[in-house]
């Protein structure tokens, strides 16, 4: 594992966030851990379609530990999934301010140059303790494709598209044999 | 299903699963995928796995049962 640590691009000079990545690598790796708390709303077995309002929701919950799993989520078009977590990620994740407007090689100069973020504010989520996405579970969905975008996730572990052209006669069938075992 | 050339740029990519798609063809893209270690191909309609496999130099686990692969 120390191998690929180290293939890993240099992460942002920013400290905390440093610590916070690697952390959280191991709990990756030993979870299929979904990040939602009501799996039953719009579970596997309904095949019905996620309204961007419980995307959204989905999308907010992966920044706690970088996994999202959209696993027989009826999804039909999968731009719209990956794109609105892009420019989420656009937005919020890396705030211009602070980490466009200085290019600087040094890290210690760049350290003295960054304008201080308010480290006062008492949201709960907030940019510097969110996690990169490194899981994505697209598997069973009724996609067709993967929107170019999707090369913007640096930091992509693992990413699932299994069983993409979901059919649901199969996967009924294979539910049914599930039951019946 | 076809898969975006960009697939190229996710660099620290350890494991891709693609299985049961109806993929003829891996996309180019998917050779510079170069951290890969795990790569599940299995239930499609691969007929023959390109040269360029042997660039995902780190892999240790390829997946293709079931994907009609005549040559390798």
């Amino acid at each position: 594992m120390a191998s690929s640590t180290r293939r890993h691009p240099p992460l942002r000079p920013s400290s905390t966030t440093n610590r916070t990545v690697r952390g959280v690598e191991k709990r990756v790796n030993n979870a299929a851990v979904s990040n939602d708390t009501n799996d039953d709303e719009y579970g596997i077995a309904t095949g019905k379609q996620v309204p961007r309002s419980y995307l959204l929701k989905l999308i907010k919950g992966s920044r706690m530990n970088g996994i999202l799993n959209l696993a027989s989520r009826g999804l039909t078009e999968g731009n719209s999934v990956i794109n609105i977590y892009i420019s989420e990620l656009l937005f919020c994740l890396v705030p211009g301010e602070i980490f466009l407007d200085e290019v600087v090689e040094d890290e210690n100069q760049q350290r003295q140059k960054l304008k201080t973020p308010d480290f006062n504010q008492n949201n709960t989520e907030t940019w510097w303790t969110r996690e990169p996405l490194k899981t994505l579970d697209l598997s069973s969905n009724s996609l067709t494709t993967l929107p170019k975008e999707i090369e913007t996730l640096d930091y992509l572990l693992v990413l699932n598209v299994c069983f993409f052209a979901f059919n649901s006669y199969l996967y009924f069938s294979l539910f049914r044999f599930k039951i019946t075992n | 299903m076809s898969l975006p050339d960009s697939i190229r740029g996710l660099r620290v990519l350890e494991k891709f699963v693609l299985s049961q798609n109806q993929l003829t063809t891996l996309p180019d893209g998917l050779f510079y995928c170069s951290s890969l270690l795990n790569l599940n191909l299995s239930r499609n309609h691969l007929s023959k796995l390109s040269n360029k496999i042997g660039d995902l130099s780190y892999l240790q686990e390829l997946v293709s049962h079931k994907s009609y692969l005549m040559t390798l």
